[in-house]
């Protein structure tokens, strides 16, 4: 019994509180030091292995992110093709799905894995399933150029489908990122939104395929016309695999 | 004169070891056994000290690390003073007060103040009593041989008796 209440005492009394407060600056101390060279120590101590555990992180770091890149992309992919797969055929042209085998970025081009051998010829349209990536400049045998709409005089008759009568302007590419939409009329009611597609004004590109949708709109009135800054629709960069329309 | 020297130091010696005890103790264990900074200074205080001096430091030890660990005051305080009576008691006998003697002592106190808290506080938390008490007096010894020479010129004990 006097065993028991020995251990069960422990309530702080005052004269407690008292040694407690006057050895606390010295345990306060003491105990700062010690955890310093406990730390230190154990750090020396562990020096090798934590190496070696701290390059196993980042090789599970380097892999994951590898990792997530790839399924980032191959999600792109899948949702890309399942959008290809339901290309609309109201085109009424007949589509060859291809790969893409060579990706000159710096020369605005691209190298498709189909040519002669099916039939392809200078200036058919090249579309994924965002719209429209270029037109064809060079045939092969078994193999095409595609010249990207981006390249630096690059001209495509276009139109504003959603305006009543369709905006109709000239596509040209400056050989950057966006594109410039020319307007035969000072005073245009296009917006920034608005959706461009091709204005089928030619016997090779149908109407109606997505190019880009309007950034900014300027207005010329001492030349009598205005532009427009057109983002692409179509991201070549996460391109695999595109349709030519024959 | 001496006599208030030795007891300044004392009172000084037993405010770090209580410090050390608070801030230190449970960060410098070894294979879990904790150091036990107090009963050091106890001891060692009793050993240059004598009779008196081992009574009234086993008492201020006892009271000082019941306070810090908030258990009961009188286990510790019995313990640390048998402990320390039995180091006044080496050094009234005829051993020789060096530091060799003075850490072997510490050593013993140390197993004796462990026997008595086994006997007046058994822990079931102790996995191995005996063990625990064996490394605890090597420890508690090895420190008293690293603070037997500071304290025995802070007390001005060395080479003279009290």
């Amino acid at each position: 019994m006097w065993q028991r209440s020995a251990r069960a005492g422990g309530n702080v009394t005052f004269v407690d509180q008292i040694i407690r407060s006057v050895c606390s600056p010295i345990g306060v101390a003491s105990g700062a030091i010690g955890k310093g060279v406990n730390d230190y120590t154990m750090g020396a101590i562990r020096a090798s292995h934590l190496q070696d555990e701290n390059a196993r992180l980042q090789r599970q770091i380097n892999a994951l992110s590898m990792y997530s890149e790839t399924v980032g992309r191959l999600e792109k992919e899948i949702d890309s093709l399942r959008r290809l797969q339901g290309l609309p055929d109201t085109y009424g042209k007949e589509k060859i799905r291809t790969d893409i085998t060579g990706f000159f970025l710096n020369s605005n081009r691209l190298t498709i894995g189909v040519g002669k051998n099916k039939g392809l010829k200078v200036g058919m349209p090249v579309v994924c399933a965002d719209g429209l990536v270029g037109t064809i400049q060079v045939v092969g045998p078994g193999d095409a150029q595609v010249r990207l709409l981006t390249t630096a005089g690059v001209q495509l008759s276009s139109i504003i489908p959603s305006h009543t009568p369709p905006g109709k302007g000239l596509l040209i590419g400056n050989g950057s990122a966006t594109l410039q939409m020319s307007f035969q009329s000072a005073t245009t009611n296009v917006v920034s939104g608005d959706i461009v597609t091709t204005s089928g004004f030619s016997t090779m590109i149908p109407r109606g395929i997505p190019i880009g949708r309007v950034l900014t709109v300027e207005s010329q009135p001492e030349l009598g016309s205005s532009r427009a800054k057109i983002l692409p629709a179509v991201d070549v960069s996460t391109l695999r695999e595109v349709v030519v329309l024959k | 004169m001496k006599e208030r020297r030795f007891w300044l130091a004392a009172a000084l010696t037993f405010w770090v070891a209580g410090g050390l005890q608070q801030g230190l103790a449970f960060r410098a264990s070894i294979f879990g056994v904790e150091p036990d900074y107090l009963l050091v200074a106890a001891a060692l205080v009793g050993f240059m000290g004598g009779f008196n001096a081992a009574i009234i430091g086993g008492f201020a030890a006892g009271l000082i690390h019941a306070a810090l660990t908030g258990t009961d005051t009188w286990q510790f305080v019995g313990s640390k003073m048998l402990a320390c009576l039995f180091c006044a008691f080496v050094i009234e006998s005829r051993f020789q007060r060096n530091i060799g003697v003075g850490a072997a002592t510490v050593a013993v106190a140390t197993v004796i103040a462990s026997l008595i808290l086994m006997i007046v506080a058994p822990s079931h938390l102790m996995g191995s009593p005996i063990k625990a008490t064996i490394i605890g007096a090597i420890y508690n010894g090895v420190i008293a041989l690293a603070v037997y020479i500071p304290l025995e010129r802070l007390t001005g004990t060395r080479g003279q008796e009290l």
